[in-house]
């Protein structure tokens, strides 16, 4: 079998993509599905859940980039059955080290084409920036996930991806599929069912029919450590993640090239 | 992300940034994976080697949808099953197609193979023909329905509630028993392995 590969990513921040990484993550595992999970944010927020500092992380995605690479990058269960590529505060560096950039967008697709027997689902946790690492998840993945948080500045940062998305298809001749996954949706807002029109206006059949709701259970799994579906397995998040997945796993198109 | 200045058009420098980013083979250093990969490999192994012995055991608890083939009550994962849809007309048939084949639907633009599932997995003296079929249940990312008599209802099961199969047997689909149901548990790989290959 080969893995299906999934970038999480949104041009804006706090949208929950690490925890849309994670959750997602964590519910794969539990059907004994092998998932990798690859951090590419200098925050290192994805690495920081699993108990691991980010400061003392040596052996990061940004060994790719050097030259050899000749580190071990995958840390086995940091979650049961779940794998993990740390992020550092190095990979900040990247996009000016790199200045000359030709083909690096292809580097993480090209590592990842090798692990692919390995594992049924990878998730790449992007920074909330356009860079080197973003274009490497991008190229690398079969789908896009783009959580968007239902409040009214979001729908910038979705049509800043939708942009990004359409721009990479120009260059790779290729299309890639993405789904916006609306996120952290409180219903006594008058902003969330606005916000959540508003991109179903906008984008379509590309946004998810259902939403994650706002749910600090959350926030808790995340200061324990622990993958939601773990932390608290009958949490209406964890349910709305679980249905998520579902979708995601029945409905999500491969990448199409052009003819 | 670059330190020009975005001045004119923005747009035509990102396209040619990202033209550029994925312009090349990329260097040396990315095509030759090498060591991470046998890595990987090593941790898996141990990771393995602490599940129990049936291949098909769940570690954690799970939900499943109980349904009804032909009259007899079966269960299978949820998170495996992609839905279900009610029956409808818009199956059409092919020409010389085994007759645990219902036919094909178009559904969401896809191709889903209905299967008769009863014809699949029962035995034959316990198909009973009278019965029909009233949905359709998907399994996930393959392609495949399984028709079925009755959807009838979630449950939440613990891997000790389930009398998992250790060997291998004549049903390769049947990963185990619920044992207060005594309802047979569908393992949905096993199952989609013995489909085979495309039909049309
Ligand atoms: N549905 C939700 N309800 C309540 N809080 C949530 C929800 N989803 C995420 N959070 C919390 O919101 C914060 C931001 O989430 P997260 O770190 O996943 O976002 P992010 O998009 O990865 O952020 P960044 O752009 O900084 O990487 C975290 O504290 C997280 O626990
Ligand atoms: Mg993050």
């Amino acid at each position: 079998m080969s893995a299906r590969v999934w970038a999480v990513a949104n041009q804006k921040g706090g949208v929950a993509k690490t925890t849309t990484a994670v959750a997602l993550a964590g519910l794969l595992a539990e059907w004994h599905q092998r998932v990798l999970l690859v951090d590419l944010d200098p925050h290192a927020s994805l690495t920081s859940y699993a108990g691991i500092d980010p400061d003392s992380v040596q052996d990061s995605v940004y060994a790719l980039f050097d030259t050899p690479p000749g580190v071990d990058l995958i840390r086995a269960d940091v979650w049961p059955g779940i794998d993990l590529v740390a992020g550092a505060p190095a990979l900040a560096t990247l996009d000016r080290r790199l200045h000359d950039a030709q083909g690096l967008g292809l580097v993480l697709a090209s590592w990842l084409r090798d692990l692919r027997d390995r594992y049924d689902h990878i998730f790449m946790d992007c920074a909330p920036m356009l860079g080197i690492l973003m274009v490497n998840a991008l190229v690398a993945s079969d789908h896009v996930l783009i959580p968007a948080q239902t409040e009214f500045l979001s729908l910038n940062g979705v049509r800043r991806m939708a942009r990004t998305i359409a721009m990479l298809d120009r260059s790779r001749r290729c299309r890639l599929s993405w789904l916006v996954i609306p996120t952290m949706y409180d219903r006594r807002t008058r902003a969330a069912p606005q916000t959540l029109q508003a991109l179903r206006d906008e984008f379509g059949h590309r946004v998810w029919g259902e939403v994650i709701p706002v749910d600090t259970q959350l926030r808790e799994a995340s200061r324990a450590g622990r993958p939601p579906s773990e932390f608290a397995p009958r949490g209406r998040s964890v349910q709305a993640y679980r249905n998520l997945l579902a979708f995601m796993l029945a409905d999500a198109q491969p990448r199409e090239a052009l003819a | 992300m670059t330190a020009h200045t975005l001045t004119g058009s923005n747009a035509a420098l990102m396209q040619s940034y990202l033209d550029n980013l994925v312009a090349a083979a990329p260097p040396e250093a990315a095509a030759a994976p090498g060591e991470p990969v046998d890595h990987a490999a090593g941790g898996r192994e141990a990771h393995a080697a602490t599940v129990s012995t049936s291949p098909h055991r769940h570690a954690r608890p799970f939900q499943a949808l109980l349904f009804r083939v032909r009259g007899v009550q079966l269960a299978a994962p949820l998170l495996r099953l992609s839905g279900a849809l009610p029956w409808t007309d818009r199956i059409t048939g092919l020409p010389e197609h085994p007759d645990r084949l219902v036919g094909v639907l178009v559904h969401r633009g896809r191709r889903v193979r209905v299967i008769d599932t009863a014809r699949l997995i029962l035995p034959s003296q316990n198909i009973d023909v009278a019965r029909p079929s009233r949905h359709i249940v998907l399994l996930d990312r393959r392609d495949w329905g399984m028709t079925c008599d009755a959807l009838s209802e979630v449950l939440d099961i613990e891997p000790d509630a389930v009398k998992w199969r250790e060997h291998a047997s004549r049903r390769p689909w049947l990963a185990g028993m619920l044992r207060q149901r005594r309802c047979g548990l569908i393992d949905v790989d096993a199952l989609a392995g013995m489909l085979g290959g495309p039909v049309a």
